[in-house]
């Protein structure tokens, strides 16, 4: 009797075991963050060291080159340069989770674009493009183009806490 | 002999073990599917997220909009056998380069009415209602081909929210104005600018064009190339009103320290540029008026690179052009 006592209580003892496991190891979810998108941006704007002038675009311009529509988006705030570099800020709020990877994926092939706009054009502005900051946190999608990543993590830091 | 020793099972004893194994195993089973369960609960929970108004999926689609006004912009790999000189590396060195196309741009939509309620006339050619004659300031039916500068104008002001179509490339100069794809489809083809002009319809056409070719050896040739493109504009757009515009001078640091991006070849150009304008018939507008300081350069307040400019002096170039076009 109490050997059959030890072997279920070992029994259950090691499913609690495997369910804790397999609940840790799951996808973990998104951490709910709900940030100022404007705000974000324009602080971006303000400590990032940029060469450029980057003021912000109307949604409809900024999505658009990010080949998005006001669909795909809960809200946008997009800063462009006047043309002379590539540096850029963009902070992508996505409708739900499901559509995080779209902006990701926009904010990816935005960058190959400048690359391609610039590798000619300007090439001394191309180790900016090299390895832009891009967060992805919760919803929200940002991209930093800059030649100061360090400074833009910081940044982004404080509104992802 | 020894008799070995055999252990002797009472029937009652084996079934009680067995019966035990089977609520063992039975147990076990039970206690995976509770945990498959819980997982796949957390998993469901992860998807459907915090937000109420989760919609079921993102939508993608083409870059090719039907809507009104978006800009295109791409660049052509081939540098230009005409540009003689390497261009300066400091700024908007202007070779041509190729890019995926990131936006859009597309035929204006057509009026349904006129002014004083008649059916519109009809465009035989595209099948569609005409639109009607260009007004002063009005820019719903305008088209803007350009380089990066008038980029600059797509980004900074609201001429496409108004109606615009921006037909612009980093880079692009007259030749490749007329040869390099720039321009995507409904399905997403790209075009070039005389391609697409086939099937758009325009009642103004704002070109500004030259800052890239500042380095080319032949000044004849680049107006010859202008006169080319200004010539399928207007076979493309009969009724459009076609406006050249002068190419607005760089700064006075970028002027002194630049063998191509100086102000004396900016004014020779424009020089050409107005010569053409009234040789094909087309409007000139001398947009840099209203930029430039009291010594004819853009001002030090107006770029960061002495070339482009910055959102203020964009809406200093629109307000010129509400009020002269």
């Amino acid at each position: 009797m109490k050997n059959w006592v030890k072997r279920s209580g070992c029994l259950i003892a090691a499913s609690a075991v495997a369910v804790a496991m397999l609940v840790g190891c799951g996808e973990k979810a998104p951490q709910a963050v709900d940030l100022d998108e404007n705000e974000l941006a324009k602080q971006l704007s303000e400590q990032v060291t940029f060469e450029d002038t980057l003021e912000p675009v109307e949604d409809e311009i900024g999505l658009s080159l990010y080949g998005l529509t006001a669909d795909q988006v809960a809200s946008a705030e997009i800063y462009m340069s006047t043309s002379a570099t590539p540096e850029e800020i963009a902070v992508l709020e996505a409708k739900d989770s499901d559509g995080v990877a779209a902006l990701k994926s926009a904010a990816e092939q935005r960058i190959e674009d400048q690359k391609l706009s610039f590798e000619d054009y300007n090439p001394e502005q191309m180790p900016k493009l090299e390895d832009p900051l891009v967060v992805e946190s919760g919803n929200y999608v940002i991209l930093c183009i800059s030649g100061d990543n360090q400074a833009a993590q910081d940044v982004i830091d404080q509104y992802i806490k | 002999m020894k008799l070995k020793k055999v252990k002797v099972i009472p029937s009652h004893t084996a079934r009680k073990k067995r019966q035990r194994g089977l609520f063992l195993i039975a147990l076990g089973v039970v206690l995976v599917f509770i945990a498959g369960g819980v997982y796949l609960t957390m998993r469901v929970q992860n998807n459907n997220g915090k937000n109420d108004n989760a919609t079921s999926s993102h939508q993608t689609e083409s870059k090719t909009d039907s809507s009104q006004a978006q800009s295109s912009e791409s660049n052509s790999s081939a540098t230009s056998s005409q540009n003689a000189e390497s261009q300066s590396s400091s700024v908007a060195s202007e070779t041509t380069s190729q890019e995926n196309q990131s936006s859009i741009s597309s035929a204006p939509p057509a009026e349904s009415q006129t002014s004083d309620g008649t059916a519109p006339a009809w465009n035989q050619d595209l099948g569609v209602p005409a639109i009607p004659s260009p007004a002063p300031g009005d820019f719903s039916h305008s088209l803007f081909i350009g380089d990066s500068r008038t980029r600059g104008l797509m980004q900074y002001t609201d001429l496409v929210s108004r109606g615009s179509v921006f037909y612009t490339s980093t880079g692009l100069n007259v030749s490749t104005a007329q040869t390099k794809a720039i321009v995507p489809d409904a399905n997403g083809n790209m075009l070039t600018i005389p391609q697409a002009l086939e099937t758009a319809q325009f009642n103004k056409v704002y070109i500004m064009l030259g800052v890239n070719e500042l380095g080319w050896a032949y000044s004849d040739i680049f107006i010859e190339e202008y006169t080319k493109l200004v010539q399928a504009v207007k076979a493309a757009e009969p009724n459009a009103a076609i406006y050249v515009q002068s190419i607005v001078p760089v700064s006075a640091e970028k002027t002194a320290s630049d063998p191509i991006y100086n102000n004396v070849k900016i004014a020779e150009y424009n020089v050409l540029i107005q010569q053409m304008a009234i040789d094909q018939g087309v409007g000139y507008l001398d947009v840099k008026q209203s930029l430039v300081d009291e010594n004819g350069c853009l001002p030090a307040e107006a770029t960061s690179d002495g070339v482009h400019f910055n959102k203020d002096y964009c809406q200093k170039w629109l307000e010129y052009l509400q009020n002269n076009s």
